[in-house]
């Protein structure tokens, strides 16, 4: 996947995200649509990372710099997070379930769950996009290079590419 | 395999794994110890406990475990709930609301029914 679609993604993930964490302004029925979506997006950056998911964990008890450590960390708690967010979305879901002809009994734990759950998603995702940074400011750098080629002159982008530890050069 | 395929079988593998151990420890917290519902309340209006609120949900308790229930929602603090028992001896109804990404608080309770089918 080229950084143009992976940045594109990644926004609309985080998009999906802000949308989905704000139920009382979009109506429940869109809340869990999106947070649907959202989810289904995520998995696919997850997927397409996945390779440099198993290298870090693999040296995880190794020789690492700190950087790919507390990457990982936030990445697996994020992950943990999101999945719970999603199991207990479903428990206490009203209109995906009324839509897939399941009776929910909601629960106050399953409420619960949900919120701080979400919480917590919102927060480590920030945390997430934080500790990317850099790979986001260039490529959309390189975007709107790209979209408004300099010809006077200037230097033109050039691409750049990440180190088997995930740090962007 | 190609990479990717094989990438997203480890991916939905760790989402089904970890659902899982998040179903379980979720389900193993006492639900007693937070949706007891006060039975002796009168009131015949589940009201929305914030202003805001983006949905009231309901459940039946039955001998102090819940049971089947309908959920319905209601978008403004007072809304009023029609609930309908759903099993016979239900000893009381708890609701919550959802305020916006928030928690659930404020559970309402109505007198105890006992015949299934009936509604508030």
């Amino acid at each position: 996947m080229t950084r143009t679609n992976r940045l594109l993604l990644d926004v609309g993930i985080l998009v999906g995200l802000i949308v989905a964490f704000f139920p009382a302004g979009t109506g429940i029925s869109v809340h869990e649509w999106v947070s649907v979506a959202t989810f289904v997006m995520a998995l696919v950056h997850l997927v397409i990372n996945w390779d440099w998911v198993m290298r870090t964990a693999a040296r995880i008890l190794g020789k690492l710099r700190a950087a790919p450590r507390i990457n990982l960390i936030v990445d697996a708690v994020l992950f943990v997070a999101t999945i719970t967010v999603m199991v207990s979305g479903m428990m206490v879901s009203q209109v995906i379930a009324r839509t897939l002809g399941v009776t929910v009994t909601p629960d106050y734990v399953w409420h619960v769950t949900h919120s701080v759950s979400a919480k917590a998603v919102m927060a480590l995702t920030a945390v997430h996009l934080g500790l990317h940074w850099d790979w986001i400011a260039v490529t959309t750098r390189g975007l709107i290079a790209k979209a408004f080629p300099a010809n006077d002159g200037a230097l033109a982008f050039v691409p750049i590419e990440n180190d088997e530890d995930g740090r962007y050069l | 395999m190609p990479r990717i395929f094989e990438n997203t079988v480890m991916v939905l593998a760790a989402c089904a794994v970890t659902a899982v151990a998040v179903f379980g420890a979720v389900s193993a917290i006492p639900t007693s110890a937070v949706t007891v519902a006060d039975a002796s309340a009168t009131t015949d209006t589940l009201t929305c406990p914030a202003t805001g609120c983006s949905a009231v949900s309901c459940h039946a308790t039955s001998g102090g475990t819940a049971t089947t229930g309908t959920t319905s929602s209601g978008t403004t603090s007072g809304d009023g709930e029609l609930q309908t028992c759903p099993a016979t001896g239900c000893t009381s109804y708890g609701c919550h609301a959802t305020d916006g990404g928030g928690s659930g608080h404020g559970k309402r309770a109505r007198t105890p029914s006992t015949l299934d089918g009936s509604s508030i």
